[in-house]
């Protein structure tokens, strides 16, 4: 297999080069500081397998990657240092992948499945695994669900660690926070302001003073005669704006063209 | 030793979550305290003030009348008018007042005292007006209490001053005394905003205060540690590059997992056994074939959280306590339970027997002082000899489940929706 090597490191480049040489099947036919001279060469002389560091000056690995032609996509190691959302990208992608600092061994487990790869795949696969990766990038790493904040919180004597992505509706009650999950109940030590920062994840509106819902949990929105909106959860938990926050929730829900009449 | 170098990268890649409470918007809310709970107190008060004048003019002349005794309150029309146009008086005044304070005592009290008689002084002016509004009102300016006294009876300026002097002073008096009132109970409704004001400040400042040093405690790593993995590496470059390899990788690793973990305040347990395994395995390689460990993970405890590297600090001690004073062997192990509602995590290590037993690190005491911070009296710690020659550091802390699975039910908005 042909192989391009891009980092903005010689030493770098030079421990890859060495890891490939003792592969009898790779042959290295370039070496690239410069992201764009990098693009150049994949482009005409359409290797492989490219090694692609992910932070480089001029341009990303993320950047360089987007710009190959898809129809003639090269297998891309990525390889990187710490970067803590690119890793949690790398877990849930097919793409792969080394991190600095790698020795042989790793090194042979990566193109053990690059192999495979390189066997299997066609360039749609590429295509779709790249996108689903940089898509994920992009999202920096939000759905993954340990990735998410979680709560400590009480259900009676019981404590949990509630992923906030699961929570419905966050109500203020005294010196606590009320936490509804389908039909469990849940206190978290803490004021709703605070909880309001937990939460900045999730599509939280407030409908009252008291009171922000999850909105997407939300299943159905109606009016009631004076006008107020009454939110049903996905749990079934029904909760009910208050005046002074009919207008923010009517503007927010008029946005999304979801405010009943 | 907690100056861990580590220390320094960790603020820069903290998450936002419960760490970073609110005290800078808690912090700006009493600044922009509003008048406006005042202002409703003050109003309320008002309206009884002027209800009760009224009553009481009202009751009087009635008892008056009865002995044929005309015209000595104004009627009560007049007394209204007299109130409304004293309120934004009193309601300004108030505030004056409010804004003034008390410090310093010498320099306040003359400015209060002026503002309290700046509204008694109009208050016997205002129900001349009153009484004259009234009466042009009802078209009989002539039956005017003093129009009437001043044709008929006091005959000039002198008397009518003789007359009227007495009755303002008597306003003035009784109107201080309402003013008072006023004042008492204004300031105590402001105190009380104050003091829960600050009360709740306190709160999240003492949170904000409690996650940095819980941040802090997390990363204790000891440069201790991580200097002589260099040194061992440094070594290994020459006689057995593949294994300073090896070990450089390994180190990456445990870096790696260390600062993810100083990142978040909680973790799952398989994670935190797998990294106390990697830094085992570490130091095993320091000491060859002195260090054997045990680190089974049971599947039902695997998902369960427990504080963010927690446990580091025990191996590190089970480390350094177990290889100290002998030159045999050590058996370290890690054991995670369940029991009832309860998570059990153990450090066991061999000791040299005869061994007196060591003190308390400064580790240890993280470990009890993060348990205390995050779990208060539901989580205990104990470190001591088990027998002659097992150590046992013990954590008792509730076990933390995930939540509930998310229910059913279409939901209206596409996954990723954010807010505005």
């Amino acid at each position: 297999m042909d192989v391009v090597i891009v980092d903005d490191e010689p030493a770098a480049r030079r421990t890859v080069r060495e890891c490939c040489e003792r592969e009898p099947d790779l042959r290295v036919i370039g070496e690239f500081g410069e992201p764009r001279a990098a693009l150049e060469a994949i482009r005409s002389q359409r290797p492989h397998v490219v090694f692609l560091d992910i932070q480089m000056d001029s341009m990303s690995g993320m950047a360089l990657a987007r710009a190959l032609d898809p129809e003639h996509l090269p297998l891309i190691v990525f390889v990187t240092a710490y970067d803590h959302y690119a890793l949690e990208a790398f877990e849930v992608s097919a793409v792969d992948y080394l991190l600095k600092p790698f020795d042989d061994a790793r090194f042979r487990e990566t193109m053990v499945r690059v192999r495979r790869r390189h066997q299997t795949e066609g360039s749609f696969d590429r295509q779709g695994a790249l996108a689903a990766l940089l898509e994920q990038l992009e999202r920096g790493a939000r759905l993954q669900a340990d990735a998410q904040p979680r709560v400590l919180a009480e259900a009676g004597s019981r404590m949990h660690m509630l992923d906030v992505s699961q929570v419905e509706v966050v109500e203020a009650d005294r010196n606590y926070v009320r936490l509804t999950i389908g039909r469990e109940i849940f206190h978290a030590r803490s004021t709703l302001q605070q909880a309001e920062k937990s939460f900045q994840t999730q599509p939280m509106l407030r409908i009252s003073r008291s009171c922000l819902v999850n909105m997407s949990h939300v299943k159905e929105i109606s009016r009631t005669p004076r006008g107020d909106f009454i939110l049903v959860v996905a749990g079934g938990t029904t909760v009910t704006s208050s005046e002074g926050y009919r207008e923010p929730v009517r503007h927010y829900l008029e946005r999304l063209k979801l405010a009943p009449a | 030793m907690s100056a861990s170098p580590l220390e320094r990268v960790t603020p820069a890649i903290a998450t936002p979550g419960w760490r970073e409470s609110a005290p800078a918007a808690a912090a700006a809310r009493p600044g922009q305290r509003s008048f406006r709970p005042l202002f409703g107190v003050l109003t309320a008060f008002w309206i009884y003030v002027a209800l009760s004048n009224l009553m009481y003019a009202i009751s009087m002349q009635a008892s008056f009348s009865v002995q044929n005794i005309h015209n000595v309150f104004a009627p009560w029309d007049a007394r209204v008018i007299q109130h409304l146009v004293l309120y934004p008086l009193f309601i300004l005044s108030m505030r004056g007042a409010l804004r003034t304070g008390w410090q310093p005592l010498w320099r306040a009290l003359p400015l209060q005292l002026l503002c309290a008689l700046g509204f008694a002084v109009l208050a016997s002016p205002a129900l001349v007006l009153g009484e004259y509004v009234a009466a042009l009102r009802h078209g009989e300016t002539g039956s005017l209490m003093w129009h009437h006294y001043m044709e008929k009876e006091w005959g000039s300026w002198n008397g009518f001053v003789a007359h009227m002097v007495p009755m303002w002073l008597a306003s003035i008096t009784s109107f201080l005394v309402t003013y008072g009132f006023g004042l008492a109970l204004v300031t105590g409704f402001a105190f009380y905003q104050r003091l829960r004001d600050s009360q709740l400040r306190l709160a999240s400042a003492e949170r904000a205060l409690t996650q940095a040093h819980l941040a802090a405690l997390r990363m204790q790593l000891s440069p201790h540690t991580l200097f002589n993995l260099l040194h061992t590496i440094r070594g290994q470059i020459s006689w057995d590059p593949p294994a300073a390899q090896a070990m450089v990788v390994q180190l990456g690793d445990l870096l790696r997992r260390l600062l993810n973990a100083g990142e978040r305040e909680f973790s799952r347990l398989a994670d935190e056994l797998q990294f106390v395994t990697l830094y085992l395995e570490l130091q095993q390689r320091r000491f060859a074939d002195r260090l054997t460990i045990r680190v089974p993970l049971r599947e039902d405890v695997a998902r369960a959280w427990v504080p963010s590297l927690i446990l580091q600090p025990l191996v590190e001690n089970a480390v350094v306590h177990g290889l100290a004073g002998h030159e045999g062997p050590v058996t370290i192990r890690v054991e995670a339970y369940v029991s009832g509602e309860r998570l059990v995590l153990r450090v066991l290590n061999t000791i040299a027997p005869g061994k007196p037993a060591g003190r308390i690190g400064i580790g240890l005491a993280n470990v009890r002082e993060r348990l205390e911070v995050q779990f208060g009296a539901a989580a205990t710690f104990s470190a001591g000899p088990a027998d002659d020659n097992l150590w046992l550091a013990e954590i008792h802390m509730p076990l933390l489940r995930d939540g509930p699975g998310a229910p059913g039910g279409e939901p209206l908005f596409p996954e990723g929706d954010r807010r505005p």
